[in-house]
């Protein structure tokens, strides 16, 4: 049995060595800095190339912090919870507004308040409806980066070929409606008039609030299935199922909108402006204008995209953290942003100066409406993308599909 | 009329291959196309260019690091896979000891249960053993592939013959030294087979691997090429080229040892 | 009763082989599958505390119509995905024992579906299924397309987009990546078939097919058992796929429980309750895995 104990004293002998080495040190860096972690996710090699540049020169312009930059290839959101259920979280993050409300409910969110008063950033210097996004019950909790609305992308050689104006202000849903059918070719699926996605709300709902329709009322009940509602689904399906003027990507065997605008499948598309470098590098012949989205009965509309800059309140590093963020966010790095509008008043008119097929997305910010849905904010999209698609694969009548969807969203948010 | 039976069976088995490896046939001529003419309908590349390649090497100066991170995990889990699942497998094949087979059924069942529930109790455990971003965290990813080995090692091992082990007692050799001395230098193809399934599974690991490592030094392949795979825009030609760092050591592997990978099932003989 | 000395230094013999195995074994699977089971009788949002809630997340789970629609089409597709690829992976065997020409050539071909990434799959294959896609162009190259139209469908088919086709196209796509792997498992259990029973059955002048039914496959028997159990397993937790083809739609057309879970847990915060989804789930594979041992008659 001598061997026996031999190998098992060798086992214990292994394991303590392996919990020995595996014991990370934490937050104090060589030579004494702090040391904190910023994370994001890595959509764009352009910005996280970007992002790397700036996390150096951070790094050599004082000698206090030490950022360490971890982008996550993967699926974004699971691993930042997972880190903050287990307290590994980064010390600063990327927050999409999505996701804003859901954070705050489960208290994640550190209020920066505090910083902001000994800071030099304020408010004024940022686009109104960027800063309130994430601000709630008066209390700021993320500085927004960057941000995108959907424009009106248009093909310019179909509407030359048709002799049809281009797309400007004084555009409403029944031109649109009108111009859609000039450009569709008779349905053998040559050409169409608009391309849309028959699985989100992100088109649909701008569009319903164009005639009136709000998505949840002052009680928070979900009123999806409003007259005025309907009538914009009526409009919205009306021009694949009715019309025959718009299709959806998969219709003609293709992913996504971008692709079939690219290969000039569909005069018109609704798209932020992550469409312009997809086209510049994919489709490089398509020659396109940008213009702001039609307007409905009632008036204009639109989504505000955008993603903010937060601390956790498990970062044991907050001071070192908000001077970080106050340098990502600052107007001379604004300036070298190259792939979407810039958060800051000045930089976005910079920006679209030099960029003016985004003056369309900037002007949207406006009036846009943030692309946030409640503390439950991935099961009330999920729900409202089935309750389109419900529509659209004529599974349920109009009228069905909407007050479904209304009373399950009740349910999902317990009312 | 039996060359004619003979070339029509050869027609169908030929067909049968032709669809099996199309995808993958279609996804190498996909890697080889310019990226602008990803959506031009037709099978070839006109022209072919290795311009992907080119592309992933040049806009990920961590590509060479991250294909010898892989290589040092799936090595290390190729031992620690086949150590861990002979000797478990040994013991339940040849051992006869309490509880034996009560181990055996909970082993079997917990691969039932799916793995996501797994994730978040073993993130805190590594986090609180501090292996976070480190190797030493991948450790629960494999698990689920441990517990296959141990049943497929298991399996292999029930049937050697008795009398070699009687033989080596009346030696006088203890368990250990017979173990190491009689019974491992006839597990060759059953340790290939293991090796192998191993390899694979190490190799392409990749959700857990996100989770654990943050530092993009220590990525594993998988994880470091999926920088490609953004949210807005799926760079179809870049991803297929990518996928084939991924696809080509495997297959590789796969090849080298095939013939005894055939053997080493073989001496499963599978009686439950 | 004292358990003799043997028994007892065999029992010490046992563990000390197992002790290694045991120790990652607990720490990471039985560990995290007890606090699972823990977890399954509390409501869990990963930020404040569990709050016990008893047989609620079962009762809950019971009456949910996502998890029922999950149920039937993961059921469906075990189903269809086992005896496919069981099927599929016992001809090529038989196929690909006997000496041919080009044989290497041959299972390697048939084996390359497995050897390639799931993430890479799933892309190629979302590529193949559009309307304009491979497939349907193969289709109709060889005038197969017929057959769609025949069942209701169409042609070009949207396989992915359309909700009666989307699970079949997902079907498709996993038994063409597992099939070759089982063929080089039940390749192995072939060379176990004695060659004596061969002969006895060449001299009694049985053709092809009796040869087939009473010699081999009863020596398969164990092989197949092998086969189907890992089958079984696998596709009630088919998860990959959907994940990244199809996220369930459309219209929850290819929802399966391991998807729900997932969601469950990571997208809607709900821990306790997927935590529950998994028990039963691996329930139902327990239990069609002792009914698969009593129907092959073992």
């Amino acid at each position: 049995m001598w061997v026996a104990r031999r190998g098992l004293a060798r086992l214990a002998a292994l394991a303590c060595m392996l919990l020995v080495a595996g014991c990370a040190g934490e937050d104090v860096g060589s030579g004494g800095k702090i040391r904190i972690r910023l994370s994001g996710y890595t959509g764009n090699p352009v910005e996280t190339d970007l992002v790397s540049a700036l996390v150096a020169e951070f790094n050599r312009s004082q000698s206090g912090v030490e950022v360490v930059y971890e982008p996550v290839p993967g699926q974004y959101y699971p691993k930042i919870l997972t880190m903050l259920v287990a307290g590994t979280a980064p010390d600063v993050f990327y927050l999409d507004i999505a996701y804003f409300q859901p954070f705050l409910a489960k208290k994640i969110l550190r209020p920066l308040d505090v910083y902001l008063a000994r800071s030099t950033v304020r408010a004024e210097q940022f686009l109104p409806a960027l800063w309130a996004a994430f601000t709630d019950d008066g209390h700021v909790y993320g500085i927004p980066k960057d941000f995108n609305t959907l424009a009106l992308f248009y093909n310019k050689d179909m509407f030359d070929g048709r002799n049809v104006p281009y797309p400007d202000a004084t555009w409403d849903l029944d031109t649109f409606r009108v111009v859609a059918r000039r450009l569709t070719e008779a349905p053998d699926g040559r050409q169409y008039g608009f391309v849309l996605t028959h699985d989100d709300i992100d088109r649909y709902l701008p569009i319903a609030r164009m005639f009136g329709a709000r998505l949840f009322d002052a009680a928070g009940r979900c009123v999806i299935d409003s007259p005025q509602a309907r009538q914009a689904m009526d409009y919205y399906a009306g021009l694949s199922l009715v019309d025959q003027t718009a299709i959806y990507p998969s219709e003609v065997g293709i992913t996504k909108t971008y692709d079939v605008f690219g290969r000039g499948l569909a005069a018109m598309v609704f798209e932020g402006s992550w469409l312009i470098p997809y086209l510049r590098q994919f489709f490089p012949g398509v020659r396109y204008g940008t213009a702001g989205l039609p307007a409905g009965p009632v008036g204009h509309s639109n989504f505000l995209f955008t993603v903010a800059y937060v601390i956790p309140h498990t970062s044991r590093q907050p001071d070192a953290a908000w001077a970080l963020i106050e340098f990502l966010t600052s107007e001379t790095v604004q300036e070298r942003i190259t792939f979407a509008v810039p958060s800051r008043r000045t930089a976005s008119e910079r920006y679209v100066r030099t960029h003016p097929e985004y003056r369309p997305i900037l002007d949207a910010a406006a009036y846009a409406q943030p692309y946030e849905f409640g503390p439950k904010s991935d099961r009330v999209r999920e729900r409202l993308g089935l309750m389109v698609q419900e529509v659209f694969l004529r599974a349920k009548s109009v009228q069905r599909a909407l007050a479904d969807a209304a009373r399950d969203i009740d349910q999902i948010n317990q009312l | 009329m039996r060359a004619v039976r003979r070339a029509f069976f050869y027609a169908v088995l030929l067909a049968g291959a032709t669809v099996s490896a199309f995808p993958f046939v279609f996804s190498v001529l996909m890697s080889l196309r310019e990226p602008a003419r990803t959506f031009v309908p037709g099978i070839m590349p006109e022209p072919p260019t290795l311009a992907n390649y080119v592309e992933i090497l040049r806009s990920t100066p961590l590509f060479l690091r991250w294909v010898g991170n892989s290589v040092v995990v799936a090595v290390v889990t190729v031992l620690g896979v086949l150590v861990l699942s002979l000797m478990a497998g040994y013991a339940f094949a040849r051992i006869r000891f309490h509880g034996r087979s009560g181990l055996f059924v909970m082993m079997l069942g917990s691969m039932m249960v799916p793995g996501q529930v797994f994730w978040i109790p073993n993130y805190v455990t590594i986090a609180k053993l501090g292996w976070v971003n480190s190797y030493l965290g991948l450790i629960p990813g494999f698990v689920g592939t441990l517990t296959a080995g141990v049943f497929l090692a298991s399996q292999s091992l029930k049937s050697l013959p008795r009398e070699l082990e009687e033989a080596a007692m009346l030696d006088g050799l203890s368990r250990y030294a017979m173990f190491v001395r009689v019974i491992l230098p006839l597990t060759g193809p059953a340790a290939t087979a293991l090796a192998i399934m191993s390899f694979m599974a190490s190799w392409n690991a990749f959700a857990w691997p996100v989770i654990v490592l943050n530092s993009p030094e220590l990525f594993t392949l998988p994880v470091g090429l999926n920088f490609f795979k953004g949210i807005h825009v799926t760079q179809w030609t870049l991803i297929m080229a990518a996928s084939m760092f991924n696809t080509i050591p495997v297959l590789a592997v796969f090849l080298v040892f095939q013939r005894y990978f055939v053997r080493g099932i073989a001496s499963v003989g599978i009686k439950d | 009763m004292k358990p003799s000395r043997m028994a007892l230094s065999e029992t010490a013999a046992g563990y000390l082989f197992l002790a290694p195995f045991l120790l990652v074994f607990g720490v990471f699977t039985l560990w995290p599958l007890l606090v699972a089971l823990w977890l399954s009788f509390h409501s869990y949002d990963l930020f404040s505390a569990p709050a016990w809630v008893g047989l609620e997340n079962y009762r809950f789970l019971s009456r949910q119509g996502d998890f029922w629609i999950s149920i039937r089409n993961t059921a469906l597709y075990t189903l269809v995905v086992v005896a496919a690829q069981t099927g599929l992976a016992l001809l090529l065997a038989v196929v690909l024992d006997r000496k041919l020409r080009g044989r290497a050539f041959f299972r390697a071909a048939f084996v390359l579906p497995s050897v390639t990434s799931s993430v890479a799959v799933s892309l190629i294959f979302m590529f193949m299924f559009f309307r304009n896609g491979a497939l349907n162009q193969a289709l109709a190259w060889t005038r197969l397309d017929a057959v769609l139209v025949v069942l209701g469908l169409a042609s070009p088919v949207d396989w992915l987009g359309d909700p009666r086709t989307a699970l079949w196209a997902i079907m498709i796509q996993n038994i063409w990546s597992t099939a070759g792997y089982l063929m080089i498992i039940v390749l192995a259990g072939l060379q176990d078939v004695p060659e004596t029973l061969y002969e006895a059955a060449r001299v009694d002048a049985a053709g092809g097919w009796q040869t087939f039914r009473y010699v081999t496959l009863p020596s398969l028997k164990p092989t197949v058992f092998y086969v189907v159990t890992v089958g079984i397993i696998g596709s009630f937790q088919v998860f990959d796929q959907i994940y990244v083809m199809t996220e369930g739609g459309p219209l929850k057309s290819t929802l399966t429980t391991a998807y729900l879970l997932y969601k469950e847990a990571f997208v809607n915060f709900n821990m306790g309750y997927a935590c529950a989804i998994a028990f039963v789930l691996a329930a139902i594979i327990f239990a069609c895995t002792l009914m698969q041992r009593r129907l092959l008659g073992e």
